[in-house]
């Protein structure tokens, strides 16, 4: 040991005054082995005067020499607090500053007597500064699932019976503070924001319009809330700015819930999310699947919902594969699509169109480059045309031709208005050109169709049957449903009978003709008037 | 004659105002802030003295060149090592040469 360390070994336990002055000039000396080991024996001397003296030099210590005092005594506690109860303006300046570097927690609740009412400006509002900071911080932690309670619950009761003291020191940063330090299940908090209380109004106030981002986190955590009261609602869907949209995102994506549904359900899609608020480009991927998960939750517009939604499921990746499981979920909980919107867009002439393109490539004469260059074209002019909800029908089709597509099932039913049951008593308020367009559709979404018409045409009541019969003519099944057909032809009611004759027209098999032939030699009648139209039509198609 | 009581009266008489006078100037000592500080600084001192078994005739020889630097507590040359170079730097003019062969072995007992 060499004679400088076993001076301050010696000091380290000498007695008060004398030491004290020997150290001061140690503590300002250039050396900064001198320096550190001097502040080492005024830490392990611990006392209240030798603390003074750190807080006094305090604006001459380096980044090192102040790290060493985060692991000091709690003597150095008490000195701040000491200097936090007097009225020394320069002190009180360094000793805000200290506590923010060595995240003096448990000196917070003395703060913030300053923060609310000493009588400098400058010492105020750095006690305010000082007060939200250390707030903050220990909130994060505790909204990262880092809490530690010992620390952060004394801290929060100050902070909360200073909000009760709200209409006397009117300083908003001081409620920031309460609520960037809490979580969103705190009691504490829920107590405040409880309806009746004074409190509530002024949080409320700030959660709306706070520009801290630790404010705003928490009010993003709440979407994840079991009971969420209107007023919270009505904040997170009305906040608009970009930090709160950024946050809101990962705290849906990070933990995404059942009570996080049924909220983002309820208020709709946030106003942050918005079109004119955000712009999906300049998010992460994972942001825009979560996004797009958003959408199909509480997008009023449930077209562009599902859009959304499709897409999102269709570019998963293993980077967002925490993702797949609430986008699966919500495909399959998303509501049935309306009706009437379904049916304009089956009918819609793009879709048609979009279905020609792909028709095209069928004639094998023509050079392929040609075809793929002329299916390209009218695609293309499809499409521009084309509504959401066609270019969604057109894409839900093609990924329900797909057998193994993992979406098929719960595509069929947010389609189902579009099944043969569905539709089937709708088929006499179309016109033919519009029937076959859905038809068409129907064919393609349902698998079950040819079944259900063939059910329908046995059905005991007539009206039932001649609702088959429109439908196998709309679908396009006629052939497939002949037997039944030719056994109304034989057996049924009158305009039963008739009605069949004129669907047989478009079937091409060869019983049916036959029938049809024999029909028409028949006795004048209804009967062979329409064995010998549909005769005469089958005949115009073969030729 | 003298009396052997008287005579133990007289010593008696005598230590009287003797032990006030200390009395005295031990109450003085002990009110006086300044004084205190003084002999607390001194103790230190001595105490620093001690501990690196420094002679009389060399904490007469620190005394000096701390002196010679207008500082006022000498006790601070223990823990600043270029406080006490630049101190002897300054009395060098009037350090004997056997002085300033004792200020080198003065270091390596403070210091090193």
């Amino acid at each position: 040991m060499n004679g400088l360390e076993r001076t301050f070994q010696f000091l380290e336990t000498a007695p008060q005054d004398p030491v004290l002055e020997v150290l001061r000039p140690a503590l300002r000396t250039h050396q900064a082995v001198v320096r550190r080991r001097a502040l080492e024996t005024i830490v392990r001397r611990d006392e209240p005067e030798g603390y003074e003296l750190v807080i006094d030099l305090w604006d001459q210590f380096d980044g090192e020499a102040r790290a060493r005092l985060a692991d000091a005594p709690a003597g150095l506690a008490a000195a701040l607090q000491t200097v936090l109860e007097g009225q020394d303006d320069a002190r009180l300046l360094r000793a805000l500053e200290m506590m923010v570097t060595l995240r003096s927690f448990g000196l917070v609740p003395a703060v913030i007597d300053v923060a609310e009412s000493y009588a400098s400006q400058p010492v105020r509002v750095l006690a305010q500064r000082t007060v939200f900071d250390l707030a903050s911080e220990i909130g994060a932690e505790a909204r990262q699932d880092r809490d530690r309670p010992l620390v952060r619950r004394p801290l929060q009761r100050a902070l909360a019976t200073s909000v009760l003291r709200y209409p006397v020191h009117q300083q908003d940063r001081l409620v920031d503070a309460l609520l960037s330090c809490c979580g969103p299940n705190d009691s504490e908090l829920l107590t405040l924001l409880a309806p009746g209380t004074d409190t509530r109004e002024v949080l409320l106030r700030r959660l709306a319009t706070s520009r801290e981002a630790a404010v705003t986190e928490l009010l993003a955590a709440m979407v994840h809330r079991q009971r969420l009261c209107s007023e919270l609602e009505e904040r997170i869907a009305e906040r608009s700015d970009a930090v709160f949209a950024r946050q809101l995102l990962a705290s849906i994506g990070d933990k995404f819930s059942g009570h996080t549904r049924r909220n983002l359900a309820l208020m709709g899609l946030p106003r942050c999310f918005q079109p004119e608020h955000l712009e999906p480009q300049t998010l992460s991927r994972h942001d825009r699947l979560t996004l797009a998960l958003v959408y199909a939750v509480s997008d009023r517009d449930s077209v562009r919902a599902l859009t959304r939604l499709l897409d999102a499921l269709e570019s998963l990746d293993q980077d967002a594969s925490e993702l797949a499981g609430p986008l699966m979920q919500t495909l399959l909980r998303f509501p049935v699509l309306d009706k009437d919107l379904l049916l304009r867009a089956a009918a819609s002439p793009g879709l048609a169109a979009a279905e020609r393109a792909a028709q095209v490539a069928e004639p094998a004469a023509e050079p392929a480059a040609q075809v793929a260059e002329r299916v390209a074209q009218v695609a293309e002019r499809a499409v521009q045309v084309e509504e959401p909800a066609v270019r969604l029908l057109r894409r839900a089709i093609h990924a329900l031709a797909e057998d193994r597509s993992p979406y098929a099932k719960p595509l069929r039913r947010i389609f189902s208005p579009l099944s043969a049951a569905a539709v089937m008593g709708q088929w006499d308020e179309l016109r033919m050109a519009t029937r076959r367009r859905i038809g068409r559709v129907v064919l393609q979404i349902d698998p079950q169709a040819i079944a259900t018409v063939t059910d329908r045409l046995r059905h005991p009541v007539l009206g039932r049957r001649l609702e088959g019969i429109l439908a196998a003519v709309a679908l396009e099944v006629v052939d497939d449903v002949c037997e039944p057909l030719l056994r109304m032809v034989a057996n049924d009611h009158l305009e039963a009978r008739v009605r069949a004759l004129d669907a047989l027209k478009f079937a091409t098999d060869e019983s049916s003709y036959r029938l049809l032939l024999q029909l028409s030699e028949g006795p004048v009648g209804a009967i062979r008037d329409a064995a010998l139209e549909a005769l005469q039509h089958r005949n115009e198609a073969r030729a | 004659m003298i009396h052997p009581g008287s005579l133990t009266s007289y010593a008696v008489l005598a230590a009287v105002p003797i032990l006030a006078a200390l009395a005295g100037y031990a109450v003085y000592c002990y009110s006086d802030p300044e004084q205190r500080r003084i002999g607390a600084s001194e103790r230190l001192w001595n105490q620093l003295c001690r501990l690196h078994r420094i002679s009389y005739h060399h904490q007469t020889l620190l005394h000096t060149i701390a002196e010679n630097s207008d500082i006022d507590n000498p006790a601070i040359l223990f823990v600043l090592p270029d406080r006490f170079d630049q101190a002897v730097a300054d009395a060098d003019d009037q350090l004997t040469a056997a002085e300033k062969q004792a200020v080198g072995l003065l270091r390596r007992q403070m210091f090193e």
